[in-house]
Parts: structure tokens; C-alpha cells; sequence
């Protein structure tokens, strides 16, 4: 028992430094946007998807259409992200940007509210390349401007 | 009295307190005049409305792209053949296709009354209805309604009727009729083995475009009512499958009404096993009244007869019984 | 007694071994040699052509599997061979329990003469039925397996396969006297007479039953059957139009018996034929009456009278009118002019009416709202030919048992006693 608890502490004192990095505003003054992004969580029929950040985000409306951010547009109340499941919504999005990974992973029966990752990647993508290529009316849609498959696919 | 059905962990005769319609009505039969006694035997069954904790799955109409990657998803998680069209081959889509033995679930088109150019998709398969008509009239019970709320058939103990087909609302159960030996019925297993392994559903597990919800079907229904209220514009103000046929364990949300997807618009709210079973009732008062009228009605001609007649004999044309 | 049985009878006398016995009595009396001769017929020479098209077709139902013979498909589980067979088939061969429920229940003395012969009718249409089942069924070996490895009591089909399988036992049993007498056992014949009464009135409720569930089934299906046939009546309708269709079958019956098998018939039996056929045909004309009034009051139950306007609407009214009215109305003239053979023409009429009912409900109707309606219950011709085949079997079986065991007759051995 007391050696588990050392061991613990010993954990704690290791992951602190590098979560609280990795929690630090990214967005601050001067901290430089992500160019290109490559999306690998997720690979089951295709490959690493390439994304240009920088493209998308000088497109978008501000960083809002794609991430949480508070009083967006996304969520009504604060109850809604916060209660989804408390391990993951106990961070703030204040002023900050997590990786999506960061809450959405697979997707669980317990919370059906929360989308899996992959799902809520695509729910980002989707509300405007519909209607780009054939993305929409045909399955081919999803390797012309974004996927490459892969053997499995 | 019935065999346990492989992949069916909690068979409906492990529950003790909520007994199905279906068993009961098994057992009103079968007790025969004993089920006499019950004055109106459709209003002394208790109410079923499905299992309280079993699974389900909300199908958002208005996100589905027609990827088609659940169909695959499928495939690989029932070990069916590859088809012979790629699944990115969307020339699919110009036909009606309809779940079989090659393909448990299928994506069709339709076309948009709303906006020509994005046509609307709908994955097809089993809705696996809280109260199932396949299970109601199948003579052998080889469908089992599990706790968790797949519809799963035994085919060692089909027989090929296709009762179950004809009686599916939606259409659903196909039959293999290529086979001579190994034909069978075939549908959606709700991937009941997956679901007892705390997977997700392989279709919903495929999806990427959040079309496919899986989760306990009470979470679903707060959680699709919600997303009509948040996005009225969005929806038409109706959850199909939440009360159709008694209610099923895959629940539809769409923009336009659900007869443009060709989901059937013409269906009772109440159980389909709730309009067969007056006459079932009637059977055992058949089998305890009819002795009783056509024997005593024998007894009286047959006494009248020998009053009549002692020393009757054949062919005597004069002494008929009937009045004519 | 006719010269055929009389030459039977003396070899049964001169021949005492039991093969020769039996040989005589299964070539009513002629020498095997005769009786391939005789067999040489232009009926014979049509079935023989119809039975050699389609076992073919047979033989590619149970190597190839059914999708080779029949178009059956998730929205169309059952085709014409169901709706023929069983569907159809059913009401018809409720002669049996109709006529033998007369006799016996109600003590209508004349329709004694009759009794086998409808209840032959009967039975053998029954196990025509379930033929048709073995051809359909996708794995026919396991046809047994309601009775006996699983119970779905909740399913309508459970009590038609419970009622009909019993029902056929029971019909066996009331016929079997007529085969006791052929082979000649008197203890077992005492036997099986004295139970009939009891068979008889199982028979009425098996019939009831089944007769009334074979429309039950189709109350599972709201969404696909036309409203116009959909009702919660269909099972008192599918019972009530059954006795009027068992009654026009048994005066057919009665009428191709004497037609075609009189050296068969005994004096007694002619002479009942016409006074029967007027009483059934009387049965079947006030039968008619109170089905015709049960289908407007569902009708009007449901309130379907603005439905009448459109194209099934018009189909509807051609069944109802031109093939129940009408009939009910011939025959009504029939009875009352007592004219026989305008009976049996209504009789035929009716019984086009029924098969008819019974296709619209299966067929026509059902899924009538479909796209590819039409081209769906179009029968492939593989499917007609085995439905033609099995009718030519169900002729030449007939024929067969008529024209051997004492039906129309009564041996002398066994007069008064049934």
C-alpha cells in the first residue's frame, strides 16, 4: 500500500511538468498557427491524411467553426460539454486549443453524445467539401481530395 | 420448451419478472380452456414495451453521404465475399438494392425533394422491433428478441417457411433461395457477438460521418429529440421507430418525411403481434365449446332418432332429420 | 355391382393366395397386361406429357435449390404455388367436414351416400396441401418440426400446421373404414366407426380453425395487404366463404362421380345425386348470402366505400359483384327453379370466385403498392408447370383410389353399418 502510493506520487511527479506544458495557452500572442497537420489516429482503410491548417484556417470564419471555444456556436450550455464525462471536461478550453484527440477517442456506448474521433473530425470536414468532387453522391468522394487507400481498403 | 438460441446470452425465459407477450400468449394457449377463465385475455397481459437497458442505434438521415463504408464494415465483420463491385462503385446507386444473403446491409439513393444535387442515402438493414413480427409468426420460434435488442434467427430450427418474410413490415428478412440444402434466412445480427464484447456495432463503428449513433436506446431517443429541438429547421418533428410497430431498436431523424427513404409511412403504433391475437384468444374457446354445442346437438338428433325409429334402418328416404 | 367387381370378387373366391388377392384388387380384376391396356387413354397420354415436362423441374427444385424454379424474393415470399395450393386448395377440400358435419352433427340423413366420397375429397386435398408445402418449404426434411423439435404457439402458422397436420390424421381415420373394408379387416372397421362421432367433431374444429387462421395470417401484415382486403374480419371471412366453397366442391364431387365413375356408384348413391346437389346447393346459395353480407360490413367497418374509386377499388368490386354476387344469385335461381345443372355451373362459378379471393389476398393485393408490382407475381412458367403437375397427380390419385376402394358404394358385407 504505501509503496503503490509512492509510486503514484513518483507518476504524478513525472507527468506534471509535461501536462502542464502541454496544457499552456498555445494561442497567446506570438505563438505561431500549425501549418500542416498529418491525421493519423485513425487508419483503418486509408492512409495519413495531409492537412493544411494554414489554408483552412485563414478560410474559416475563426477558429470557432472548427473548435470548441467558449460561447460558440457549437454548445448552448456549459452543462453540455462538462457533463458529457467528467475525466475529460474537467480542462477548460478557455483561450486555449486541445488536441480533438484530447476528449474525442473511440466512441463509447456510455456517452453516445460524444462522437468518436473519427467521427467528429469528419463532422468538421463535411458541412462544406459536400458538393466538392463527388463527396455526397458517391463513395469515390473520399479519395479525391483528401484520402489515399490503403491495402486494407 | 424452446432451444437456446446461439449468440442470444439472455433468452427471453431468463427474465422472470417481465414475460413477454409472446411467451404468455404460448401459454394462454396451451392451458386451453383454462385460458377461458381470464375474461378479456388481451387486456389481462401485461404491457411490453422492450427490454429497459437493451441497445439501440439512431440513424441521422441527414448526415449520411453514401461512403458506403458501413456496408464494408459488414462484409468483413460477417466474413461475406467480396461483392463484385468495389464498394467505392456508385454505380449501385442506380439500382434499388435490398439486403440478401451476399449482403447484410445495403446503402440506397434517393432522390432530394429539397436539393436535386445532394441526393439522400439510406442504409438498409434490420430494425430489429422491440416486439418483432418475424419472432410473433414464426411456428418454430427460431427469431429471439435479446436483452441487449438484436433480433437474432437459429437457423437449426428454421424450416423455410418465409412466414417471417411476408410478416417483416419493413421487408427485411431475406431468404436464400440459391441454396438446396444450406437455405436459410438471412439479416442484421445487430452484431449481437460484437455487442456482448462491448464493441460497437462494426456499421457504426465504420461510419464516419456520425449518421450511425449506437447506445442504449432510452440515451438515443433524449438524445434525437434533443437534436430536433436544437435544430428544428433541421428535422422533421418525428423519431421513426420510436413508436412504429410498437417501437424498434434502430430509430431514424430526417429533413424530408421518412417515405422518400421508401421506410413504409402506413404503419400501426401498436405491436404487430397485438392484431393476431384476438383470434389466437378464440382458439382454446373453440376447442372447449364446440364439444360441448356439437355434442349436446348430437345427443338431441341422435335421441329424437330413436324415439322416432327404434328398428331404423338405411336408405328410408321419408324420416330425414333435416327440414328442407 | 358392376361386371369389374363381380370378376374381382369370384377370383378373390377361386384364389385363395393373398399376393393374388391383392394383385386382382390393385388391377380391379384384370390381368396386369389388361390393365396397362387400359391405361392407354387420351387423358393418360396429357397427364403423362404434363408429369414428363415437369419432372425436369422437380428434379431442379431439389438439386439447383427454389430460386430456380420460382421468383421468390424478400418482398414476395410466396407465389403462385402457395396461393394455389394451400390458399386456395383449403377451402375446397373443407367438403370433407362440411358433409360429414351434416350427416353426423346435424343428422341430415340423405347426405349419408356422400359422406366418403367428400370426405376422400377431403383428405386427399389435404395431403395435396402439404405436398405443396414440401415443394416450397426451403428445407422441406424439417417439415415436422413445429409437431415436434420447437413450439411458436404465438404464430398463426403453428396452429394452421398443428390444425392441418391433425386434421389429416382425423380425415384418415374417418375414411379408413372404406380401406378396412378393401383389405378386409372387420375388427379394426368396428373399431374405427365407433369412434367417428368423436372424429367428426374434431374435425368441425380443427377445420374452424385452420380454415379461419389460414386468413389470421394476413392480419400480421396491415402495411401490405390493400385496405380493401385487409380487415380484422379476415379470419371469419376466410371460415365463411369455406363452406360455401366445401359445398360447391362436394356437389362436384358428387357430380363427377357419377359422371365419370358410374360403374362405381351403386344405385343408391345415383339416386341421391340429385336431391344432394339441390340441399348443398341451397347451403352454398344462403352460405353466400351471409359471407356477401360480412364483407360489407367490413366494408363499412372500415370505411373504405371512397376506396371503391380507384383501380383496386374496381378489382374489388369485379371479385365481390362478378364472382360472389353473381354466383349467389344463380345458384338462388338454381334452388328455386331446380334446375341441376345451372347448380353446378354456379358451382364452378363460386369456386372461381373463391380461388380468385384467395389470389387477391396473396398476391394481388398484397404489396400492391410495390413499383415492379405486376412483373413480381407473374408466376416463372417452371413454377405453373409444377402447379400443373401437381394437379394432373391429384386427378390420376383420385381416380385411383375412386376406381378401387368402396366410396360411392356400399359393399353388401357392410351395409348399415356406418
Amino acid at each position: 500500500m504505501h509503496r503503490l502510493a509512492v509510486k503514484l506520487t513518483a507518476l504524478f511527479l513525472c507527468i506534471a511538468p509535461v501536462s502542464f506544458f502541454l496544457l499552456t495557452p498555445a494561442t497567446g500572442t506570438g505563438t505561431a498557427l500549425p501549418g500542416t497537420i498529418t491525421i493519423n489516429a485513425v487508419q483503418k482503410k486509408f492512409g495519413p491524411v495531409e492537412f493544411d491548417h494554414a489554408k483552412h484556417a485563414a478560410l474559416a470564419e475563426g477558429c470557432g467553426q472548427c473548435h470548441h471555444t467558449h460561447n460558440d456556436k457549437m454548445n448552448a450550455t456549459c452543462k453540455e460539454c462538462h457533463a458529457i464525462n467528467a475525466a475529460h471536461f474537467k480542462r477548460s478550453v478557455k483561450q486555449q486549443f486541445l488536441p480533438c484527440s484530447g476528449c474525442h477517442a473511440e466512441a463509447s456506448v456510455q456517452s453516445p453524445e460524444l462522437p468518436g474521433l473519427k467521427v467528429a473530425l469528419h463532422k468538421k470536414c463535411f458541412p462544406c467539401h459536400i458538393g466538392m468532387g463527388d463527396l455526397g453522391t458517391s463513395p469515390k468522394g473520399c479519395t479525391q481530395i483528401c484520402h489515399t487507400r490503403n491495402k486494407k481498403g | 420448451m424452446s432451444v437456446e438460441t446461439p449468440g442470444a446470452p439472455h433468452n427471453t425465459r431468463k427474465n422472470n419478472s417481465g414475460i413477454t407477450r409472446r411467451r404468455l400468449l404460448s401459454l394462454s394457449l396451451l392451458a386451453g380452456g383454462a385460458a377461458l377463465g381470464l375474461p378479456r385475455p388481451a387486456a389481462a397481459r401485461p404491457e411490453f414495451s422492450g427490454w429497459p437497458e437493451s441497445f439501440g442505434m439512431l440513424v441521422d438521415l441527414t448526415l449520411c453521404v453514401g461512403c458506403r463504408s458501413c456496408e464494408q464494415a459488414c462484409g468483413d465483420a460477417n466474413s461475406l465475399a467480396k461483392p463484385e463491385r468495389p464498394f467505392d462503385d456508385h454505380s449501385v446507386f442506380n439500382e434499388n438494392r435490398w439486403p440478401s444473403a451476399k449482403a447484410y446491409t445495403v446503402v440506397n439513393r434517393y432522390p432530394n425533394p429539397k436539393n436535386k444535387e445532394h441526393p439522400l442515402f439510406r442504409k438498409i438493414q434490420c430494425n430489429h422491433c422491440l416486439e418483432p413480427a418475424c419472432a410473433t409468426v414464426c411456428p418454430i420460434q427460431a427469431f429471439t428478441k435479446t436483452q441487449q435488442g438484436a433480433v437474432v434467427y437459429n437457423v437449426d430450427l428454421c424450416f423455410g417457411c418465409r412466414y417471417c418474410v411476408m410478416a417483416c413490415p419493413f421487408n427485411i428478412p431475406g431468404y436464400d433461395y440459391e441454396s438446396p440444402l444450406d437455405a436459410k434466412v438471412v439479416k442484421c445480427t445487430f452484431c449481437s457477438s460484437r455487442i456482448a464484447n462491448n464493441q460497437l456495432p462494426a456499421c457504426a463503428d465504420a461510419c464516419p460521418a456520425g449518421a450511425l449513433t449506437f447506445g442504449k436506446r432510452t440515451d438515443l431517443i433524449k438524445m434525437a429529440r434533443k437534436r430536433i429541438m436544437d435544430n428544428p429547421k433541421n428535422y422533421i418533428d418525428h423519431i421513426y421507430g420510436e413508436r412504429e410497430v410498437g417501437g424498434t431498436s434502430w430509430m431514424y431523424l430526417s429533413a424530408v418525411p421518412f417515405d422518400k427513404y421508401g421506410l413504409p409511412g402506413n404503419l400501426p403504433k401498436k405491436p404487430l403481434i397485438e392484431l393476431q391475437e384476438g383470434f389466437l384468444s378464440s382458439v382454446p374457446v373453440i376447442f372447449t365449446t364446440f364439444p360441448a354445442i356439437f355434442g349436446m346437438l348430437y345427443a338431441a338428433l341422435h335421441k329424437k332418432e330413436k324415439k322416432e325409429d327404434p328398428a331404423q334402418k338405411a336408405g328410408s328416404e321419408s324420416r330425414e332429420v333435416d327440414h328442407e | 355391382m358392376n361386371k369389374q367387381a363381380d370378376f374381382a370378387q369370384q377370383r378373390s373366391i377361386v384364389s385363395s393366395s393373398f399376393r393374388e388377392r391383392f394383385l386382382s384388387k390393385l388391377f380391379m380384376g384384370m390381368t396386369p397386361a389388361e390393365y396397362s391396356r387400359s391405361l392407354v387413354t387420351p387423358f393418360n397420354l396429357l397427364a403423362a406429357a404434363i408429369l414428363a415436362t415437369a419432372a425436369p423441374v422437380f428434379y431442379m427444385r431439389y438439386t439447383q435449390g427454389l430460386a430456380t424454379v420460382i421468383h421468390a424474393n424478400h418482398e414476395y415470399p410466396w407465389g403462385l404455388l402457395l396461393s394455389w395450393g394451400i390458399f386456395a386448395g383449403e377451402p375446397l377440400f373443407g367438403a370433407g367436414f362440411v358433409v360429414a358435419a351434416a350427416y353426423y352433427l346435424f343428422g341430415m340423413k340423405r347426405y349419408r351416400v356422400l359422406v366418403r366420397l367428400a370426405v376422400l375429397g377431403g383428405m386427399l386435398g389435404y395431403a395435396f396441401a402439404a405436398s405443396y408445402l414440401l415443394i416450397d418449404l426451403g428445407r422441406p426434411w424439417r417439415i415436422y418440426y413445429p409437431m415436434l423439435i420447437n413450439f411458436g404457439p404465438s404464430s398463426v402458422l403453428f396452429v394452421v400446421a398443428w390444425h392441418v397436420g391433425l386434421y389429416v390424421t382425423v380425415q384418415l381415420l374417418e375414411f379408413s373404414p372404406s380401406i378396412l373394408e378393401w383389405i378386409g379387416s372387420r375388427r379394426l372397421h368396428r373399431w374405427a366407426t365407433s369412434i367417428t362421432v368423436a372424429l367428426i367433431i374434431g374435425g368441425v374444429i380443427l377445420s374452424t380453425v385452420h380454415q379461419s387462421a389460414l386468413g389470421a395470417m394476413y392480419l400480421i401484415a396491415p402495411g401490405k395487404l390493400h385496405p380493401l382486403w385487409y380487415t380484422s374480419h379476415l379470419p371469419l371471412l376466410f371460415f365463411s366463404s369455406t363452406i360455401y366453397a366445401a359445398m360447391s366442391f362436394a356437389l362436384l364431387l358428387a357430380f363427377v362421380a357419377v359422371r365419370l365413375f358410374r360403374e362405381r356408384c351403386d344405385e343408391e348413391f345415383i339416386s341421391h345425386v340429385r336431391p344432394l346437389t339441390l340441399s348443398l346447393g341451397k347451403g352454398a346459395a344462403l352460405a353466400m348470402y351471409v359471407y356477401f353480407a360480412l364483407k360489407l360490413l367490413a366494408l363499412a367497418q372500415d370505411n373504405h366505400w371512397s376506396l371503391l374509386a380507384t383501380p383496386f377499388g374496381h378489382w374489388y368490386l369485379v371479385e365481390l359483384l362478378g364472382f360472389v354476387v353473381a354466383p349467389m344469385l344463380l345458384f338462388t335461381v338454381g334452388v328455386r327453379t331446380e334446375k341441376i345443372g345451372l347448380i353446378r355451373f354456379s358451382a364452378v362459378y363460386a369456386l372461381i370466385g373463391i380461388v380468385m379471393n384467395r389470389v387477391n389476398v396473396n398476391l394481388i393485393a398484397f404489396n400492391w403498392h410495390l413499383p415492379d408490382h405486376w412483373n413480381s407475381i407473374i408466376p416463372p412458367w417452371t413454377e405453373t408447370i409444377m402447379i400443373m403437375a401437381m394437379i394432373t397427380l391429384h386427378m390420376l390419385v383420385f381416380r385411383w383410389i375412386l376406381n378401387r376402394f368402396p366410396v360411392t358404394q356400399e359393399l353388401p358385407d357392410y351395409k348399415g353399418t356406418h
